[in-house]
C-alpha cells in the first residue's frame, strides 16, 4: 500500500471560518488551551498550539477566542476527504488526539494512492494536482507519502515532502524524526524522552519487550504499524446517499456579505460530495435557520446538471440578493437528495458546447436574480382569442409547432386591453367569436386604426358595444 | 523620403481590417447586419446595424414603428439559430405577430427586470454569454451604463439595440449608431442621427420597407 496523508494543522480554526488571529480553545475541566497556532499576535510572533489560554493572555491580552466545535471539524474533514476520492481509495479521515489537557489534535485525511499512480502520471504529479485542488479550499495542508498511513502522517507533519515509496526505505526516513510526532499520550512521550529516547531511530533500536513492559503494548504495536509491518485498521469514508451540510455562524448575521463565506464553503462541500460519488445534480435546497421561527427555504433548480461549486454558489448568491432573509441568520444548511449519473461523454460534450453551457449558466443567474416568471420565451398557443393566442413559454425545450394565425397580427400586445373611445374605422373588420365553452366568450370585431401617432389594433366588443385597444402594429 | 501608405504594412492592414482604424478619405469598413430596409441600409456604413456595437433607437413612444424597424433583423438572426433577447420591453412582444414576421420563437427570450440599472446589467450578461442581439428598453440609462454596454458588445461581438425616448437625442451617447423613428402621415420613417465614421447624420428620414 502507498498512502498519501494530508495533515491540516489549522483545521480546528478553519472549520469555524475565522481569521488566523483568533484562538480556538480546547477545554477539559478547568483547563483551556489553544488547539491551533495563532498567527502574529505578539509582536509578529505566533502563539503555538498547546499553550494554555492563561499563558497566551499574558502575551496577548486582547486575544479573540472561540471554543472549538468538534462537529464542525468533523464535517470539514469529511468534505476534504470527499475531494480526495478521485485520487484513490480507501479514503480515511481521522482526528488523532488524547483526552488530556493541552492535547493538540491532528486532523488528517489519508488516501491509498498505490493503484492510481499510473492514472495520474506518477506520484509527484498526483500530489501536485491534489494540492492544486486544495488551493480552492483555502486551508493549510501538508502532504506526506509513505507505505504506512501513520508514517505518511509523520512525514507530512515533519514537512518531509519527498515521498517514501519503499517499505525498506521507511525506517531510514523515520529515524531522524523526533518522537513527539507520534500520536501518543503526553505521559508516554515524556517518559520515553526522560530515558533518552528522543528520536524515532532510538526507539526502533530499543528492545521491543522492554518497551512493551515499561510503556504498554501500544508502543511496539504502533511502531510495527509505522513501519508497515502490521495492518493499520481504518474506517473508510463513504459519502452518504444524500447530501447535507451545515454551517453555524458565530452569532446572528443579517447582512448578506457575511453569509457569502459560509455559503461558498457549503457549495464547495457539495461539489466535493458530488465528485466523490461521481454524480451530478440539478436541485439543491438552502435553509437559512433563524433563532426563532421557521427557516427561510431557498430551493434551487438548475437548467442542466452541474457539479461545479462556483455555479451553485453564484446562483444561490443571486437568490440571496433578490430575496434577502427577513430575519437574522444563525445557521446555513444545504441539502440535496436527487442525483444523476454522469454520462460517459458528458465532460467532453460540455467542452464542445461551451457557449451553450455559458448561456445556461447565465440564464440560471438571471432566473436567480429576477425569479423564474421574469424569464420566458414568446410562444404560440392554440386559441383564437388574441390574449390567449400566445403564452410565456419555458426556457427548456422547443415550443409547439403551431400554425401562425392566417390574419395579420401586430408585434406588440398590451398586457390588458384598454378601454378607448370609438375610433374612426375603415374597411372590413376581422370577426372573432369563440370561447363560449370556457366561460370567457369573445364576440369581437378587430380593426387596424390610426390612434394618434400609432397604428393600433382595436376591437369592438359586440356584447357590450365598447371599444378596446389591444395591440400596436409596429 | 515620403512615406507612402499605398500598400500599408501588415500591422496596419490588420488594424484596418478589424475596423478599429480607418482612413479619413474612405468609408470605414464596418461589420454590419443588414437591417432589411433597403433605403436605410444604403445610408449606413457597412450597410446595416453595426456588429459588436451599441445602437440606439429613439422613438416618441412604444408602437411608433420601432418593432417594424428591427423585425427583419430578428427574423434573419433567429432563422440562423442565433439567440435574441428582449430586455424590459414596455409591452408584450406578441408571439403570433413575431412568428408571422419570420421570427423563430425558439431563439427568443424575454427578461423582465425591476429597474433600468438591472436591465443594463442583464443585457451585459446576455451579451457576454453569446447572445447575438439584445434589445433593451432603458430610457434612463446613465452614460456610464451605456459605455459598459458598448464595451460588452465590443468584447462579445454581439449587438445591442437600446430603445429610448426621442428626448434623449440631445444627450451625448457612445452608441455607434443612433436612429430616430417617427411617424409621418401614418407611416414610420427613420432618420439617421449618428453613425460611426461619419461626422453628422443624414437629415432626410427614409421610409421603412424593402
Amino acid at each position: 500500500m502507498l498512502w498519501l496523508c494530508l495533515d491540516f494543522p489549522a483545521l480546528g480554526r478553519e472549520a469555524l471560518g475565522v481569521d488566523a488571529d483568533t484562538a480556538v480553545l480546547g477545554a477539559r475541566g478547568s483547563h483551556r488551551w489553544l488547539i491551533t497556532e495563532v498567527a502574529g499576535s505578539v509582536a509578529g510572533k505566533a502563539l503555538s498550539a498547546g499553550i494554555s489560554l492563561a499563558t497566551a493572555r499574558t502575551h496577548a491580552p486582547e486575544l479573540n477566542t472561540l471554543p472549538r466545535k468538534p462537529e464542525a471539524e468533523r464535517e470539514q474533514l469529511e468534505a476534504l476527504a470527499h475531494t480526495l476520492y478521485r485520487y484513490g481509495s480507501p479514503v480515511v479521515a481521522e482526528v488523532l488526539e488524547h483526552p488530556e489537557p493541552y492535547a493538540v489534535p491532528r486532523w488528517r485525511v489519508s488516501v491509498e494512492v498505490g493503484a492510481s499512480l499510473s492514472l495520474f502520471g506518477g506520484v509527484e504529479s498526483l500530489r501536485e494536482q491534489l494540492l492544486l485542488e486544495l488551493l480552492d479550499w483555502n486551508c493549510a495542508a501538508r502532504a506526506g507519502i509513505a507505505p504506512s498511513r501513520l508514517a505518511a502522517g509523520l512525514l507530512a507533519e515533519a514537512g518531509e515532502s519527498t515521498p517514501c515509496l519503499q517499505i525498506k526505505e521507511l525506517a531510514g526516513r523515520l529515524r531522524p524524526l523526533p518522537i513527539r510526532l507520534l500520536p501518543w499520550p503526553a505521559a508516554t512521550l515524556d517518559a520515553l524522552i526522560s530515558i533518552g529516547l528522543s528520536r524515532i531511530g532510538e526507539l526502533l533500536d530499543a528492545p521491543t519487550e522492554t518497551l512493551r513492559q515499561r510503556f504498554g503494548a501500544e508502543v511496539p504495536r504502533d511502531l510495527d504499524r509505522l513501519l508497515a509491518r502490521r495492518a493499520e485498521p481504518y474506517r473508510a469514508i463513504e459519502p452518504p446517499p444524500v447530501f447535507a451540510a451545515r454551517f453555524e455562524l458565530h452569532g446572528e448575521v443579517d447582512n448578506i456579505e457575511t453569509l457569502l463565506f459560509p455559503l461558498r464553503r457549503l457549495c464547495q462541500r457539495f461539489a466535493a460530495y458530488l465528485s466523490a460519488r461521481a454524480v451530478t445534480s440539478m436541485h439543491c435546497r438552502l435553509e437559512l435557520r433563524h433563532d426563532f421561527g421557521a427557516p427561510t427555504i431557498v430551493p434551487l433548480q438548475l437548467l442542466s446538471p452541474s457539479r461545479e461549486a462556483a455555479r451553485w454558489f453564484e446562483i444561490l448568491r443571486e437568490r440571496l440578493y433578490r430575496q434577502p432573509p427577513t430575519q437574522a441568520v444563525r445557521e446555513l444548511y444545504l441539502s440535496a437528495e436527487d442525483f444523476l449519473p454522469i454520462t460517459g461523454s458528458q465532460a467532453a460534450l460540455f467542452d464542445e458546447h461551451r457557449l451553450s453551457r455559458e448561456r445556461q449558466a447565465m440564464l440560471e443567474k438571471l432566473i436567480a436574480r429576477y425569479g423564474e416568471p421574469c424569464l420566458w420565451r414568446p410562444a404560440l398557443a392554440a386559441d383564437h382569442r388574441p390574449e390567449r393566442a400566445w403564452q410565456a413559454g419555458t426556457l427548456q425545450g422547443a415550443g409547439a409547432a403551431l400554425p401562425a394565425s392566417r390574419s395579420r397580427r401586430p408585434l406588440w400586445l398590451l398586457p390588458k386591453a384598454k378601454l378607448i373611445a370609438q375610433p374612426p374605422v375603415e374597411g372590413l373588420p376581422e370577426r372573432i367569436e369563440t370561447g363560449w365553452w370556457d366561460g370567457a366568450p369573445a364576440h369581437r370585431d378587430y380593426h387596424r386604426v390610426q390612434l394618434g401617432e400609432r397604428a393600433a389594433w382595436v376591437y369592438h366588443d359586440l356584447d357590450d358595444g365598447r371599444w378596446h385597444l389591444q395591440g400596436l402594429w409596429e | 523620403m515620403r512615406l507612402s501608405l499605398a500598400t500599408p504594412p501588415p500591422e496596419l492592414t490588420a488594424l484596418l481590417d478589424s475596423g478599429r482604424l480607418w482612413r479619413g478619405q474612405e468609408a470605414p469598413r464596418i461589420a454590419a447586419e443588414a437591417s432589411g430596409h433597403a433605403r436605410l441600409d444604403a445610408l449606413l456604413p457597412g450597410g446595416g446595424w453595426p456588429k459588436a456595437a451599441l445602437s440606439e433607437v429613439l422613438h416618441p413612444q412604444p408602437g411608433t414603428g420601432e418593432m417594424a424597424l428591427v423585425l427583419p433583423l430578428l427574423a434573419r438572426l433567429s432563422q440562423a439559430e442565433q439567440h435574441i433577447a428582449f430586455v424590459a420591453p414596455p409591452l408584450i412582444p406578441y408571439a403570433p405577430g413575431l412568428a408571422q414576421g419570420g421570427v423563430q420563437l425558439d431563439y427568443t427570450l424575454v427578461v423582465q427586470t425591476p429597474n433600468p440599472a438591472e436591465s443594463l446589467w442583464a443585457s451585459e450578461q446576455l451579451l457576454r454569454s453569446g447572445q447575438a442581439a439584445v434589445l433593451v428598453w432603458a430610457d434612463a440609462a446613465s452614460p456610464q451604463g451605456l459605455r459598459r454596454l458598448q464595451l460588452a458588445a465590443e468584447e462579445s461581438g454581439g449587438m445591442v439595440l437600446l430603445f429610448r425616448s426621442l428626448r434623449r437625442a440631445a444627450e451625448p451617447s457612445p452608441a455607434a449608431l443612433r436612429l430616430a423613428v417617427r411617424r409621418e402621415h401614418g407611416v414610420p420613417r427613420v432618420q439617421v442621427l449618428k453613425t460611426r465614421g461619419h461626422g453628422g447624420g443624414h437629415p432626410r428620414p427614409v421610409a421603412l420597407g424593402q
